[in-house]
């Protein structure tokens, strides 16, 4: 029973991380069509910032100070992953879009944006590298699900009731007639990417918090496919999904971690994953696509 | 008033979709475009609100000077500025009188502003008046008071209808005058009212295509282009549909109307082109082209 608690504990808390970073390939799926792979480049590059920033101001502030660094880490990765997810959208997708080409095409730029990035970072520094305790595991929990739960509450209100989220569903759903009432989809779009990079930052933060383990590889195969999974199991393009997908795998993973099976994970991930898309192609809350008469 | 000049639109490079249309449509005329599928009378409306690209053309909408209100001088010329200009001339609609005058005419002075000054805003003005609208992008066209009714309707499916309307009035920011014109648009299609919870995607194709004039509408427009808005629709829907651009005609609404069913469109109308093969062939008053014996055999049926 304990270890069932145990995991459960564990698998909310990296659930929540997962669905965070699952936001991100599914609201830019949502508006794009397209599978932003250089996401989990821009979460190794929060998770980078994190670090810096902790190992730079810790002689400054002290351990002592760790609601301080905490917000520290946050803003300094949510800043720079919404520059560089800004930077990529703008010179990398965007000109492609203008053009009209091919959806496989923004694909393989997305992966070869992502390896640019990766092959970047492993050029900087290679080794693993400790990141500081700020929070015993508890306050880290607690701490993931508050604040998962707000920003999830936040989103869905800015999606659901505010005029630019309207007008970013409005834009998923049929750009052209959203250009005639006036919205800037280029604006749209851009937000998107500035909205879904910022989540993974605070995601990679969170997830440090618990995992106090960084390495160049942390967004592209520690992390990996999960989050694209989560969403995709989730149905990509739908929020609660990629929630809902994320804190499955999550919970699934830390499962059997506890129970000692930890090497069997992604078989078990995997193959549930396989299972759900067998009996339900869109995802759990996906909706099936059909074509407009 | 609306002037397309010499428009031409080529598809892949070859296919030349319009040839040097000229097309003009007043202030508070409904004109009606008919031609038969193929035509490129969707392409032509597409041109006009940038959704394709134009070789050659020109397209301007003098009826600019119809917007007169506040927000429009503020973003016109900074809130500075504005609010030197409303203490001179106290109301939005004698600040746009002033502007509308050319330069040429006496200067009059303006606490706070330099001649110079109101000299530049003059040509501004006049800039702003006279734009090229085949250069403006698409999602700024609102903003010049066309909308753009696209063909097969176009709701946002997933959104309601509430969200629909207000996607509708996205570039406007009186959140008053928004409310104002909602109730008045509810009023016009009681129906929408009665289904503004629900999702676009769940009404009737008469009933979307009552809800994309509406969104339409929430624009506050100064024209209407409205790309073959009785397609597909049951016989009653189409008199309805029919029903309400006479109506908003009526109150005043300058009106460019793309249809196939000729004769329905040229009873209603003003005046009329028709578009062959990407070519204005004939225009001239709808009444007279409802009569014409070639029009007649090639589009009314008879």
């Amino acid at each position: 029973m304990e270890l069932f608690f145990e995991g459960l504990k564990n698998g909310l808390a990296m659930g929540s991380v997962f669905a965070l970073m699952a936001l991100g390939y599914s609201m830019v799926y949502g508006i794009v069509k397209m599978i932003n792979f250089a996401h989990s480049e821009f979460i190794t590059i929060g998770g980078f910032v994190a670090f810096f920033l902790a190992a730079l101001f810790h002689d400054v502030l002290g351990w002592a100070y760790s609601v301080g660094m905490l917000l520290l880490c946050l803003a300094g990765a949510i800043v720079v992953c919404v520059i560089i997810a800004i930077l990529t959208e703008r010179f990398a997708y965007r000109p492609l879009r203008k053009k009209g080409s091919s959806r496989i095409t923004a694909l393989i730029t997305a992966i070869g944006v992502s390896y640019i990035l990766n092959g970047i970072l492993n050029a900087i520094n290679n080794k693993q590298l400790q990141f500081p305790t700020f929070f015993d595991n508890d306050t880290a929990f607690i701490i993931s699900i508050v604040v998962t739960a707000a920003l999830l509450i936040l989103l869905t209100f800015f999606v659901k009731k505010t005029k630019v989220g309207i007008a970013m569903r409005a834009v998923s759903e049929n750009e052209e007639a959203a250009k005639l009432m006036g919205i800037n989809n280029n604006f749209i779009i851009a937000l998107t990417f500035v909205i879904g990079s910022a989540l993974a930052a605070i995601g990679v933060v969170i997830y440090l918090l618990r995992v106090p383990f960084f390495t160049f590889e942390l967004g592209s195969s520690t992390i990996g496919l999960y989050p694209f999974v989560a969403a995709v199991i989730g149905g990509i393009g739908s929020l609660p999904g990629s929630v809902l997908g994320g804190f499955l795998i999550g919970i699934l993973k830390e499962f059997a971690a506890v129970f000692g099976i930890s090497a069997w994970s992604d078989v078990i991930v995997y193959g549930i994953f396989v299972i759900i898309l067998l009996f339900k192609p869109a995802g759990l809350l996906g909706k099936d696509v059909r074509e407009k008469v | 008033m609306l002037e397309v000049k010499n428009l031409s639109v080529t598809y892949n490079g070859n296919i030349r979709a319009l040839k040097s249309i000229n097309l003009k449509v007043d202030q508070g005329e409904l004109v009606v475009l008919i031609g038969a599928n193929g035509a490129g009378k969707t392409t032509l409306l597409k041109a006009l609100t940038g959704l394709v690209k134009c070789d050659s053309g020109s397209f301007a909408n003098l009826d600019l000077t119809s917007l007169t209100d506040k927000r429009t001088l503020n973003r016109f010329c900074g809130s500075n500025i504005t609010d030197k200009l409303l203490a001179e001339f106290g109301t939005s609609e004698k600040v746009f009188k002033f502007l509308q005058k050319a330069e040429t005419d006496e200067t009059k002075k303006i606490k706070g502003l330099s001649i110079n000054q109101i000299k530049r805003l003059k040509t501004k003005y006049q800039k702003y008046a006279t734009a090229d609208l085949l250069k403006v992008p698409s999602y700024n066209a609102i903003m010049y008071g066309v909308a753009h009714v696209p063909e097969g309707r176009q709701v946002f499916a997933n959104l309601t209808v509430q969200e629909n309307l207000e996607m509708g009035s996205y570039r406007r920011h009186n959140v008053l005058k928004i409310k104002e014109d909602l109730k008045e648009v509810f009023e016009r299609f009681p129906r929408l009212e009665e289904r503004k919870k629900q999702k676009a995607g769940t009404l009737s194709g008469g009933e979307q295509q009552m809800l994309a004039m509406a969104r339409a509408m929430m624009s506050k427009p100064k024209i209407l282009l409205l790309d073959e808005p009785s397609m597909g629709l049951s016989p009653i829907f189409v008199n309805e549909i029919f029903d309400i651009i006479k109506s908003l005609h009526a109150s005043g609404i300058t009106i460019l109307l793309v249809e196939q069913n000729a004769k329905a469109a040229l009873s209603i109308a003003d005046y009329g082109y028709v578009l062959e093969t990407g070519k204005i062939v004939m225009e001239g008053k709808a009444s007279e082209l409802l009569v014409n014996e070639d029009i007649k055999k090639a589009y009314l049926g008879a």
